[in-house]
């Protein structure tokens, strides 16, 4: 009697472990895909936005960090903030 | 009024709850979450707050974040834009978190506490500014703020006057010291954000070799401010800091497990001289500027407490307050007292004198701990006594009492205590505990009466360890293990008033050896935050040589509890 009961455990065990692994398996084909999605569309940003911005900023001959030494002191005045809580209000 | 500050998502994120201009409590989240310079939404750190404030978050009147985050969006654009396309990967790794958390930060706020209330957003270094000097002892100061980098600026210097701080002048992103320093600490083999201190502690070792070519990246002007020639860098458009350039000039990265080399104690050295020689430039431009004898600052780069201990001799100001979070940390605190004194304009009624801030656990939990674990304890009669006796007979002991400290340092509370007089102690220390570089110095604290006798220090009182000072030759010999190699220490003063157990502890240290001072390293296994709870103390003392671990008056010894002995190195990380 007890010989059916310990094959069906073991079936069950069988395909539990089958699914879980399969659940796992699933999940990393996921994140892979989820990687791969994000690093294409990042790619896509990067070159099309970022890289038309920048080829416009340099056929205009600017520079959005100042790297270039200059005569005289490296002191940039700070403007003085209106002490108004709507400023702070914002993020930016 | 209720204000909670918030700082978090770049390192070191933390949590300060004020009411009516009162700090009520302060923390690192990184001591709850158990990770080092934890940089996720302090939502513990928080909940302990208000749990010592008897509040929940809707009777908070505000909330404040210590960045503008768009703005600093806006500076990683430029800088991705300006080194197209070498910037690619540092925009693929940063983007997902920015896009998924760090721009969402006032509803991640919102979710996370179902606020409804006023939430705030103050400039970085403005957050930095506010943290030294509206919770400093001075009506009037000049203030200094330095680190890597916040939104644009990484240098601020400025004026705080009662209750307002006007921010004058600033070096904005490339150029950084802070920056500098942790780009000499990559090229050094420490881990950046976190081990610059230990170029700190090497730098006592060597000469400055390097100081002509650290010249040449590093243009300064007299009035302090200076520019870096970038192309000896890589850290604007990539995520390793030293370039090309700076691996010529300074030789090869040194890899985490070579052993330190003249070279490199020389090349630290040439950076400490830098720094200082730009530091003082900028304090006496300050000075100029601003007509004050009294200094506040804070950033990272104001926890460099061998620039600090120099600062007097080196510049015109006479009192000189530092925010002993200096780092990110501090931002929440800086970012509270802005809005309730600078933005809602009430006066201020509080100087930050002690850093007891953090949680503390009754005498009760702490013999419930013990007694339902089955840990092998004494209660002592006379504390000070007999701990002083174990640390006069050469114990390692570790101290758990009161209030966790506030900032990077153990001050009393969560410390390791040592015999300083035994020469051995430090090779000691390192060999059943700490696990250090052999270079690096432990500190000693010293009872404020005696400080003058031991030290050659410009004030009577140095609360926060945060200046080192020259050892008096005299008292060297006595001294040896917290004694460095140039003949300084990055002192701690005692007063009773200030932490009575912990005084006591030292006096009594002082009556049996002769000597009023002890070594005073923080409780934590290597790499990990220091410990916060009773059952993270003693499974630090478990997991590490330490002999004694002594929490309120209960005294628990690691040799009668070998049955919960297991080797913290296992898991230990720098």
């Amino acid at each position: 009697m007890n010989y059916p009961r310990s094959l069906y455990s073991v079936l069950f065990k069988i395909l539990k472990d089958f699914f879980a692994g399969f659940r796992e398996g699933f999940k990393s084909i996921g994140e892979f895909i989820n990687k791969t999605v994000v690093f294409i569309g990042l790619a896509i940003v990067y070159f099309t936005a970022v890289g038309v911005t920048w080829f416009f900023i340099r056929i205009s001959g600017k520079r959005l960090l100042q790297t270039k030494k200059h005569e005289g002191t490296y002191w940039v005045n700070i403007k003085d903030r209106k002490n108004n809580i709507e400023e702070y209000r914002k993020p930016f | 009024m209720n204000i909670l500050g918030i700082s978090c998502f770049y390192h070191d994120a933390s949590a300060t709850l004020i009411k009516d201009g009162i700090v009520i409590a302060a923390a690192e989240e990184e001591r709850f979450s158990r990770v080092k310079h934890d940089m996720r939404f302090p939502a513990n750190a928080i909940k302990y707050c208000l749990k010592e404030g008897g509040i929940d978050a809707s009777q908070l009147d505000y909330i404040g974040f210590y960045e503008k985050p768009l703005i600093k969006f806006e500076r990683l654009i430029s800088q991705y834009i300006d080194t197209f396309p070498k910037s690619f990967m540092a925009f693929e790794r940063s983007m997902p978190s920015w896009l998924s958390e760090k721009m969402k930060v006032e509803s991640a706020i919102r979710k996370n506490l179902r606020y409804k209330g006023e939430v705030l957003f103050i400039d970085h270094h403005m957050s930095h500014a506010a943290s030294a000097f509206l919770v400093s002892p001075f009506r009037k100061a000049a203030l200094l703020t330095a680190d890597g980098v916040g939104e644009w600026s990484t240098t601020t210097c400025g004026i705080g006057e009662n209750s307002s701080i006007r921010l004058l002048k600033e070096i904005r992103f490339p150029h950084s010291l802070g920056l500098l320093y942790s780009t000499v600490t990559a090229h050094l083999g420490f881990s950046v954000n976190n081990s610059e201190y230990k170029v700190m502690g090497l730098s006592a070792y060597g000469q400055p070799a390097y100081h002509d070519k650290f010249k040449k990246i590093i243009e300064i002007r007299d009035d302090g401010s200076y520019a870096l020639d970038m192309s000896y860098f890589d850290y604007h458009f990539k995520l390793s800091m030293p370039g090309k350039k700076f691996l010529k000039e300074f030789g090869p990265t040194r890899k985490k497990h070579e052993p330190v080399e003249q070279r490199h104690k020389d090349i630290a050295a040439s950076l400490q001289k830098v720094t200082e020689e730009v530091l003082f430039k900028m304090l006496n431009h300050l000075h100029k500027e601003t007509k004050c004898r009294n200094l506040c600052m804070a950033g990272g780069v104001a926890l460099n407490s061998v620039a600090n201990g120099k600062i007097k001799r080196n510049t015109p100001f006479r009192n000189i307050w530092i925010q002993p979070a200096s780092s990110d940390a501090g931002g929440s605190m800086g970012v509270a007292f802005y809005i309730y004194n600078a933005i809602l304009g009430n006066k201020r009624k509080y100087a930050l004198n002690t850093a007891y801030l953090g949680p503390s656990f009754s005498r009760d939990y702490i013999k419930n701990f013990l007694v339902f674990r089955g840990i092998k304890y004494r209660e002592l009669e006379n504390v000070p006594k007999e701990v002083a006796k174990l640390i006069c007979n050469n114990n390692v002991v570790g101290l758990f009492q009161g209030r966790m400290e506030w900032g990077p340092r153990a001050l009393g509370n969560r410390s390791i205590l040592s015999n300083p007089c035994n020469p051995k102690m430090k090779e000691i220390l390192n060999l059943k505990v700490k696990h250090r570089e052999e270079f690096r110095p432990f500190a000693p604290a010293i009872l404020k009466e005696h400080v003058h006798k031991f030290f050659d220090i410009d004030k009577d009182e140095e609360n926060f360890m945060l200046f080192v000072y020259p050892i008096k030759e005299s008292k060297r010999k006595l001294i040896p293990a917290v004694t460095h190699v140039d003949g300084t220490g990055r002192l701690q003063t005692i007063s009773r008033k200030q932490n009575p157990l912990y005084y006591d502890i030292i006096k009594e240290f002082g009556r049996m050896s002769g000597v009023p001072v002890v070594i005073n390293t923080s409780f934590n296994i290597r790499g990990e935050p220091i410990v916060c709870t009773p059952e993270e103390a003693y499974k630090c003392m478990t997991g590490t040589g330490i002999d004694y671990l002594v929490m309120e008056n209960f005294l628990v010894s690691r040799q009668e509890n070998k049955r919960d002995w297991w080797d913290s190195e296992k898991i230990a990380e720098d």
